[in-house]
């Protein structure tokens, strides 16, 4: 009587059908997690504009003491007129310091965005027992968690490199039209084509070695998220800092060295270009130094930044505790 | 082979404790292919317990096999066959329908989105809407259009619908055995609202305190169990029967039996077959007797 009888269902349920491949399959729980979580986007989005916005009204104000970027307080050397080749990359090194300076706001928030995220991954489903449907549907309980730690450890952050990336053309662009219609016009701001691209890879360096860094740390929040009863904000700061508490009438910092220092030691690989060597300087006629970012790829170590030891050891640990949140989520039954 | 012979579930001396209470006290049952078997027992009986071990979603030891697969190691092969409806509040919240229907058709190989979507334009459910605009009776329809086009194996229902008014109740066991119900499907479900379900079921477990105390078809409950009605007189005549359940009924006596022969108790009084209702409560309280 109705279209859904009329074709014999009885040979459909044992007809054999072809597996759905696990990339279309991780493809799906991706974008799943983009529709839950819509401040993936939305916040990179929201300051990508900000950002746009910033550059338009930031002011770049040059006068005979020098530049003045505010509210930067990056000054470059003085008589714009005449400018020597040490001076003409002085505004190159300018320009892309205002660059990567004002997307920072960019990558600071999503990596906030990014620790709630994925304390929230394993959590809520539990909470609001949505765990009970994903769990009637033919995904596995690695493949889930899988695609909640790529989301949050490497399609987020390439997603906002690109959005930075975009940004910094923009701002550069949007820069140098303001000083080209400004009273000021031989104004040491300069494009480099070479050196932005430069700057780029460097930046897309850094954030490819972040999230090999941070790995073990979104699995660790990833781990809370699925085993914590409530609370799971507490779970996840706490064990760390009762540690390193219950180190001291001992006299160690053991753990507080190696877990609190974590996410500043990445400063440390990505100081292995050069070795010991901060990121090349230069120096301004008026004695003020900036880093030049185009130079400092040219130091870049790669090979020395993955030969680090802390870093395997942080994608073991990372991986271990990966392996614990799929096994806490597959056998938990407290929903 | 036949439908009837091969066991869909298969569960031998299936045991489960939470600290010391045992939830699941080695229960044996068989669940054949195309049959509506209802799972049904008081609050804490174990019958969530069970259908989880069902499910892969909790460890138990015991034997158990659900369409040849083990629930506990090859879960990710058996949910391919298996679909199941927890609990009709599970629904995301936050996904909408459209979204919803999207996602189980790019994650599960026999889901039909046509009979979905067929299923939904039946119904006043808007694609755009967010599951938490829906009531719960939309979010039960919604579940069910979800589930009704996977063409799975075996269908497991726990409490579907709790909650909801009558008028919903009605419709979703109608959908599922007009629309969805066929020779090669089996539903296992608990509930603990037996009237609704007794004319939809083909077998009757009964389980309490982790224990199965009645495995039965609905065709041979008529055959195993009388209830007579029995007239003042014969009272002590009927107890020396040992009826194992006797309640009183506006002065009258209704006993039940088990295993007595028809023309033994005619004599007593009126006979006729217990519903499940009826039997549910005998068996949870004359057993404690």
């Amino acid at each position: 009587m109705n279209e859904a009888t009329l074709d014999s269902p009885e040979s459909r349920v044992r007809t054999p059908v072809a597996k759905i491949p696990l990339a279309k399959v991780l493809l799906a729980l991706i974008r799943r997690e983009f529709w839950e979580h819509r401040q993936l986007w939305m916040v990179p989005l929201i300051l990508f504009t900000l950002v746009l916005i910033g550059a338009l009204f930031i002011r770049v104000i040059a006068d005979n003491t020098g530049l003045h970027l505010d509210p930067f307080p990056w000054r470059s050397a003085g008589q714009a007129a005449n400018l020597t080749p040490e001076q003409s990359n002085v505004g190159v090194a300018m320009l892309m310091l205002l660059d990567w300076g004002m997307t920072t706001p960019l990558f600071i928030a999503v990596s906030i965005v990014i620790f709630f995220y994925l304390l929230q991954s394993l959590f809520d489903e539990r909470k609001d027992r949505s765990i009970l449907f994903w769990k009637s549907l033919p995904v596995s309980d690695g493949t889930t968690v899988a695609s909640k730690l790529l989301v949050g450890i490497v399609i987020v952050p390439i997603g906002v490199f690109l959005l930075a990336m975009l940004d910094h053309l923009l701002i550069s662009a949007v820069v140098t039209a303001r000083i080209a219609v400004g009273p000021s016009h031989q104004y040491p701001l300069l494009w480099d084509t070479l050196a932005w691209v430069k700057t780029e890879v460097l930046l897309f360096y850094s954030v490819l070695v972040t999230m090999l860094w941070v790995f073990p740390i979104a699995a660790y929040l990833m781990l809370t998220s699925a085993a914590a009863r409530r609370n799971v904000f507490l779970w996840a700061i706490l064990p760390p800092v009762l540690v390193s508490l219950v180190e001291l009438p001992f006299g160690t910092h053991f753990f507080s060295q190696v877990v609190l220092r974590w996410v500043p030691g990445l400063w440390g690989v990505w100081g292995r270009w050069g070795e010991g060597q901060s990121p090349s300087i230069i120096t301004t006629n008026d004695g003020a130094q900036l880093p030049y970012l185009p130079s400092t790829f040219d130091d870049v170590n790669l090979v020395g930044s993955l030969s680090d030891s802390r870093l395997w050891i942080g994608l073991v640990v990372g991986g271990v505790l990966t392996y614990c949140a799929v096994r806490i989520r597959r056998y938990r039954d407290d929903t | 082979m036949t439908p009837d012979t091969e066991a869909v579930i298969d569960a031998k001396g299936l045991t489960k404790s939470y600290g010391a209470h045992r939830a699941l006290n080695g229960v044996s049952f068989k669940v054949g292919a195309g049959r509506i078997v209802g799972l049904i027992g008081p609050n804490g009986a174990g019958k969530t317990t069970a259908l989880k071990a069902v499910l892969g979603l909790t460890s138990f030891d015991g034997d158990l096999q659900v369409l040849g697969w083990d629930p506990r190691g090859q879960r990710d092969d058996l949910m391919s066959d298996v679909c199941f409806i927890a609990d009709v509040a599970v629904l995301p919240r936050w996904m909408r329908v459209s979204q919803a229907v999207d996602f189980v058709a790019s994650v599960h190989p026999r889901f039909e989105r046509s009979r979905a979507e067929a299923f939904l334009k039946k119904t006043d459910i808007r694609m755009r809407s967010r599951v938490r605009e829906l009531s719960k009776g939309m979010v039960t329809q919604l579940h069910l259009a979800l589930i009704l086009a996977i063409n799975a194996r075996l269908l497991v229902l726990d409490e579907p619908t709790l909650g909801l008014d009558l008028i919903y109740r009605r419709q979703f066991y109608d959908t599922l055995l007009n629309d969805y119900f066929t020779d090669e499907r089996t539903i296992f479900l608990t509930t603990h609202q037996v009237e609704e379900i007794e004319n939809l079921l083909t077998d009757v477990l009964f389980i309490n305190h982790g224990n199965m105390v009645l495995d039965s078809s609905v065709e041979e409950l008529a055959a195993r169990f009388v209830q007579v009605t029995v007239a003042p007189a014969n009272v002590a005549q009927a107890r020396a029967l040992k009826p194992f359940y006797e309640r009183e009924i506006f002065g009258r006596t209704a006993m039940i039996f088990e295993g007595r022969p028809q023309a033994e108790l005619a004599a007593l009084g009126e006979l006729r077959t217990p519903s499940i209702a009826d039997l549910f409560v005998a068996k949870i309280q004359g057993g404690a007797a």
